[in-house]
Formats: structure tokens, sequence, C-alpha cells
């Protein structure tokens, strides 16, 4: 499985199960017309150290783990309400869920956690990640 | 602001490229009008965008005091090879978003910040930098 495979998954995912329509997905490095108002997911996937890994004598695979990050966010002064929603609703779609997105191959995540990050130019920012790991033959 | 000025001003671009032979340029300004919808497996949108070719525009660079300053009237830093685009408002009169882009010599540029000369009507003033 490639890092593209992995990216088309979890976006996949997060695309297909996402259902507030009055929030707005930013996606990795795309555009978004400008003023950003209202509710906002920024999705990022991030990656950290992969092993080689090994079952007995064989098959021998590649563990990569990363981390989906998405920065939740709402208008200052807004209260916490509609934020705590989003991150519920995301969590609920990540939470120790496994994707297959090719024969043999799985995306499994664990379980979130968040980051307050408080008030960033006139947004109320909170970070949830999602530890994930996937196994590659090779 | 009458429509009167807006076409002696645009009328005076066009004297001026008289006068001054390559002053003018032609470019393409693209106007985003509508956010597309995300196509997952090629990681992009497609905006709905409105084009409009440009016949009488004027560019030019920043003078050298204000390259990494804050141009007056302007809210972002200037940074070298960003460019000053003046274009008459009777040719292109829309008003214009930082999400538009311009097309000068099959090159894109992007809108870094606009504003409009002191009478709010008459001349486009942008800053734009290579994509």
């Amino acid at each position: 499985m490639s890092f593209e495979i992995e990216r088309k998954a979890i976006e996949g995912h997060l695309n297909t199960n996402w259902t507030d329509a009055t929030s707005k997905i930013l996606w990795d490095n795309v555009q978004v017309l400008t003023p950003i108002a209202g509710k906002t997911l920024d999705l990022r996937i991030l990656h950290t150290d992969s092993t080689p890994s090994e079952i007995g004598a064989s098959p021998s695979f590649s563990r990569y783990k990363g981390l989906v990050s998405c920065a939740a966010s709402v208008p200052e002064n807004t209260g916490t309400a509609a934020l705590n929603t989003m991150i519920d609703a995301f969590c609920a779609i990540f939470r120790k869920k496994k994707l297959s997105p090719a024969t043999g191959h799985y995306i499994t995540f664990g379980v979130p956690y968040l980051r307050e990050l408080g008030i960033v130019e006139g947004r109320r920012l909170t970070v949830i990640y999602v530890p994930f790991y996937r196994d590659s033959l090779e | 602001m009458s429509i009167n000025l807006q076409l002696q001003v645009k009328e005076a671009f066009k004297l001026a490229g008289q006068q001054v032979s390559g002053l003018l340029k032609t470019v393409t300004y693209v106007n985003v009008t509508a956010s597309g919808v995300y196509n997952v497996t090629l990681g992009t949108i497609t905006n709905t965008t409105v084009s409009y070719v440009i016949t009488d525009a004027i560019l030019s660079d920043f003078k050298y005091h204000e390259v990494n300053n804050i141009i007056k009237g302007g809210s972002t830093i200037v940074k070298t090879g960003d460019q000053k685009l003046l274009i008459p408002y009777a040719s292109l009169s829309i008003t214009p978003t930082l999400d538009d882009t311009v097309s000068i010599d099959s090159a894109t540029w992007n809108i870094i910040s606009h504003k409009l000369d002191p009478t709010k009507t008459a001349v486009h003033i942008f800053q734009i930098r290579r994509a």
C-alpha cells in the first residue's frame, strides 16, 4: 500500500461519513475560498517512524505509523458546544476503525485524543489526533 | 463616482499605452465564483470560474523601499518578485477576491492583496505573486 492509497482511504473515509453540511473540511494543500468562516475541520495526515516487521520466518512487511491530525475550529465567542459536537462526530468516524483500501492491506486506527490550542486569530481551535498504522508486504 | 470617470480613466490607460510602447499588457483575470466539490481520488477541487481578458492592464515592479514592507493602504508584506497590477475598473467591473488568479504570458499569478484607488471605483490595484 502506498502513501497515496493511504491518503485516498483516509480522506475518502472522512468525506463519506462526514454529514455536517454546516461545516467545511479544509483538505490538505487544497484551495479554500476566503473568508474562512463558520465551523471548519483542517485535515492533515502526519507520519512518524516506520519499522520493518516480521512474523516468524515470513512474510516480512513494513509497518508505517502515523497520525490523522484535524484542527477543529469555530468562531471566537460562540461557545464550545458546536466545537465539541464536531469533535465527537470526527472521533466516532475514526475511533478503532479498520479500513481495507486494498486486498490484504489494512489501516488500523487507535483512540483519538485532543490538544487544546485556545483562541488563534479569532477562532477557537482544538486539534484531534488519531493514531494509526498500516502494514505493507514488501 | 460616475461612469464617466471610469471611462475617462480607461481612456487615459489607452492613451498612455499609445505613448509608451509595451506599457499595456493583456492579462486574463480568473474570478472564482463558487467552490467546487472535493475529488478524493484526484485530491483536488475544481472551482467555478469566470475569465475576463483585459487588454489594458499595466504591470510594474514595486519600488525598492516597498519590498519587505507593507504598502500604504495594504495589509500584506511585499516580497521580492511581487508585481503591481493596475486594471481600469471599466475593464473589470467585479469585486475581486483573494481566491482569484491572473494569467500573464501563460504564467499564473496569485492575488495577494487588492485595493481600489482613492475614489474607490476607477482603478483596481493588485499585488500579485507568481504561483
